[in-house]
């Protein structure tokens, strides 16, 4: 029996006697190197491999090797370089270049999304304690349009170079449209690339929490000495701190130092340094003294761009018109659109039905009846009115110039889609026109809109300000 | 096991196992932190079977054991004590019992005895190198350390000793970062350490968590070899690491001995351009463009994408060397991570041609020469 029969026979017997998981962890890549006199010579790889062999499992060697061989008396472990078989020779090795050129631009990117099996090798393991940070949100995650390149840039800027580029940073915009996705990218990064700094994602409220419970305690100086020692601190949804006085005071301070040593503040809110009612003048001039970005509403394209994302995360399959029916009708937010699509894929998933478009609608018909507010024949008038420059009086009267003639045919195609009123009414109310008149506005806007894509860019604009006036 | 502590020096500790004890799916123990008892000192390790780290802290100990107990639950509750506060720790089989003042908690725990028996080096480290040294040129160096377990030799420092110095290198091979410290007087071993070990590989992982350990008051880092693995001691907390097996790459070949170009830049504006010329690089290929003219004395910034648009800065130079101009296309990330490595406020470019490495050093204006102690070099795109 040569040394690898009898270790091959041996581990078949311990893997009977103890678990799996102990089985690969501690006998992967071990060999028998040497038998002589009854004394056997185990390699493994590493040192804990060596004391937990000797220490904790030497019996069941011992007993395995003893049903093989009589006169095995004792073990002992040695720690082996991986076999040589498993490491090309060096001289192979020796000539391969250390660096070579980042070839195409393609090749990087492949790089760059290769990235996150870094977070998830635990180096920088999702959400721990320190930093207050979640791996998942990502740069690479985050999908980029007009609505946020700014904002994503000013942020990757800030990631890349801590303290120098923008400092503070201040990033505004409404609620689900992806701040904290960008600021805790910041920080994901910032981890990624200089582990050693020292980061804090917090959000305001926890923040005012702390700094109360500190003063409880009576430890107000170390709460500020921890957060004056942060490489990056990045502070969610400021607006909470208005009308706090204490809690702007010491935040005022924390800012001064931070900012004096150059250290990186980061700052998001759900509007813009000026607005926000009863903050301290000194902290307003402070936040606008860095850069202000903002994130606004995600376009349609982002909004489909952002479900096929979100639908390709998930391995599931909806049709590009059922897509493009929640892209259109849920606008408001970026986390309204997430639940949206959770409620399409629940429902399908749950009734086994595909999620085509008219399923698609139906499953969304209550969301989106909610989320619409009611408007009324004078909200038409006034978004025509301002969206083309005519007076309602000019929409009434007989007139048939074309600049006149458009809206009003516009505006009976809002009538018909948006108030479900019926084409006599319509007619009756831009000025006693007859019913085939409104019935033939509403056909050419409704076939025109599909292949004119002025006229369509037209209507999604004027509804936008029918149902969110500025 | 009983034994009584303070909190900060059990959240002080705690910090600095929390990384190690990770969620490791094939063997659940590793997520747990080991507390045991050893010779009137309260012991707490935790290992992901590549590092263990050890750390001793004072306690009065009143009956020995050892007890493991998840490193998730016990730290969010350490963190969120007052510190200050005195711990009362006592096991039993199910668990570990804390007793603060007014806060009980009784963590599910397992027995110690299934907890990996960790490697220590339990004789007196043959080796010193100053702590506040090692961690600047370690910072310098660990974000060139290639992420990609494809060529393990990469993942670490390289460490090597060549006419009386220590060079240390990493690169992820496309770029790469080289600092060398002069080897320290006698009576600090450095030169046996290294000459016993010609070339050493060290697990990137590892040193940055020595990076976090080693604070601004810490003097010194012990070292201590054995084969295949590698034991570090900073202010009584002892980290072990696997050392990487495999042979690096030959570096030095490839750094150029001689460079035709060489021009000095003003650090701060050419950050500045390179950050402004990489917003408009599109991410997905994120290259800008270089073009220096030595004729004019300027060097152009550039980069456009069609998404985005294009930019140009004008940046003034200093030539030493070379009059031809030279354009040169670089990822924007190695050129910027590159040069906030480097201290002062000049910086040396040099370059061959737009397809060999090129170079960026520190440079001292008052002695007109660059810091030869640290190189960064990076691969241009091949367009």
């Amino acid at each position: 029996m040569t040394n690898e029969e009898l270790w091959k026979a041996v581990l078949g017997q311990i893997e009977l006697s103890i678990s799996k998981a102990n089985f690969i962890t501690w006998f992967k890549n071990t060999l028998i190197l040497n038998n002589q006199d009854g004394v056997i010579t185990i390699g493994v790889p590493n040192g804990f491999a060596k004391e937990w062999l000797e220490n904790k499992y030497n019996l069941y060697i011992l007993r395995a090797l003893k049903s093989f061989d009589e006169n095995i008396k004792t073990i002992h472990c040695v720690i082996a370089p991986e076999r040589a078989s498993m490491v090309p020779s060096g001289d192979s090795l020796k000539n391969v270049d250390a660096i070579k050129p980042p070839e195409s631009a393609g090749f990087v990117r492949k790089k760059l999304i290769e990235k996150p099996f870094f977070t998830a090798t635990g180096s920088a393991a999702p959400a721990f304690h320190e930093t207050n940070l979640n791996g998942r949100y990502t740069f690479e995650n985050f999908i980029v349009a007009e609505n946020n390149e700014l904002a994503r840039a000013a942020c990757y800027a800030v990631s890349q170079n801590l303290g120098l580029a923008y400092n503070p940073l201040f990033i505004y915009g409404g609620v689900g449209l992806g701040k904290t996705h960008l600021l805790q990218s910041i920080g994901n990064e910032v981890v990624k690339s200089s582990p050693e700094k020292r980061i804090k994602y917090i959000n305001s409220e926890r923040f005012t929490t702390e700094l109360v419970d500190s003063i409880k305690n009576q430890k107000v100086d170390k709460f500020k000495e921890y957060y004056q020692q942060m490489d990056l601190l990045i502070i969610d949804d400021i607006q909470f701190l208005a009308g706090r006085e204490k809690t702007q005071n010491e935040f005022f301070h924390i800012f001064n130092t931070l900012y004096q040593i150059n250290k990186q503040i980061v700052i998001s809110s759900d509007r813009p340094p000026k607005a926000i009612p009863t903050l301290e003048e000194r902290l307003r001039s402070r936040f606008e003294g860095g850069m202000i970005t903002d994130i606004s509403r995600p376009n349609l394209e982002t909004r489909i761009a952002i479900l096929e994302s979100k639908i390709a995360e998930r391995g599931f399959i909806i049709d590009a018109p059922a897509i493009r029916f929640i892209g259109e009708h849920i606008t408001q937010n970026i986390r309204e659109l997430e639940g949206a699509l959770n409620r399409v894929i629940a429902f399908s998933e749950f009734h086994k039905i595909s999620p085509t478009l008219e399923n698609t609608e139906k499953i969304l018909s209550q969301l989106i009846e909610n989320n619409k507010k009611t408007i009324q024949v004078e909200d038409v008038f006034r978004a025509i009115s301002e969206f083309y420059g005519v007076t309602k009086e000019d929409l009434i009267k007989k007139g048939r110039k074309k600049e006149i003639s458009h809206p009003r045919q516009v505006m009976m195609f809002f009538l018909r889609t948006e108030l479900q009123a019926p084409f006599s009414a319509i007619g009756e109310i831009l000025g006693g026109r007859d019913h085939t008149t409104a019935l033939h506005a509403f056909e050419k806007i409704n076939t025109n809109k599909e292949t004119r894509a002025r006229l369509k860019e037209e209507i999604n604009t004027l509804k936008d300000r029918l149902y969110y006036p500025a | 096991m009983k034994c009584i502590c303070t909190q900060e020096n059990l959240s002080r500790t705690i910090s600095y196992l929390e990384r190690i004890a990770g969620r490791q799916t094939t063997l659940p123990i590793l997520s747990n932190f080991l507390l045991e008892t050893e010779m009137g000192r309260l012991k707490i390790s935790a290992t992901n079977l590549e590092i263990g780290v050890i750390v001793y802290i004072g306690a009065k100990v009143e009956k020995e054991g050892k007890i493991a107990v998840p490193g998730k639950v016990l730290s969010n509750f350490i963190y969120n004590l007052p510190s200050g506060d005195v711990l009362q720790l006592e096991s039993d089989k199910e668990g570990l019992k804390i007793e603060s003042a007014g806060t009980q908690v009784k963590i599910k725990g397992v027995d110690g005895k299934d907890f990996p028996i960790i490697p220590q080096y339990k004789e007196k480290y043959p080796y010193f190198f100053p702590a506040q040294e090692l961690k600047s040129a370690l910072s310098r160096l660990l974000f060139c350390v290639s992420l990609n377990n494809a060529r393990l030799e990469l993942t670490g420092v390289h460490i090597f000793l060549y006419k009386d110095q220590i060079h240390l290198a990493a690169t992820d091979s496309f770029r790469l970062a080289e600092e060398i410290i002069p080897l320290a007087g006698a009576g600090s071993n450095q030169s046996d350490f290294l000459t016993k070990n010609q070339s050493l590989i060290i697990p990137g992982s590892t040193l940055q968590e020595i990076i976090r350990v080693i604070t601004p008051e810490s003097q010194e880092v012990k070292i201590a070899l054995e084969e295949n693995q590698i034991f570090f001691e900073i202010d009584g907390v002892q980290i072990i690491s696997r050392i990487i097996n495999g042979k690096y790459p030959d570096y030095k070949q490839i750094i150029p001995k001689e460079f035709s170009l060489s021009v000095v830049l003003e650090k701060e504006t050419f950050q500045r351009a390179v950050k402004i010329a990489s917003g408009f690089s599109s991410y997905s290929s994120g290259e800008i463009v270089l073009t220096f003219q030595p004729g004019e004395k300027q060097c152009v910034v550039s980069s456009e994408s069609q998404e985005t648009g294009e930019n140009k800065t004008l940046l003034p130079i200093e030539t030493l060397k070379g009059s031809a101009p030279l354009t040169i296309v670089f990822n924007p990330r190695y050129v910027l991570e590159g040069m906030s490595a480097l201290p002062g406020e000049k910086i040396l470019f040099l370059a061959n041609n737009s397809s060999s490495p090129a170079a960026l050093r520190a440079y001292d204006p008052e002695t007109a020469a660059f810091r030869e102690n640290y190189l960064y070099i990076m691969m241009p795109i091949r367009k």
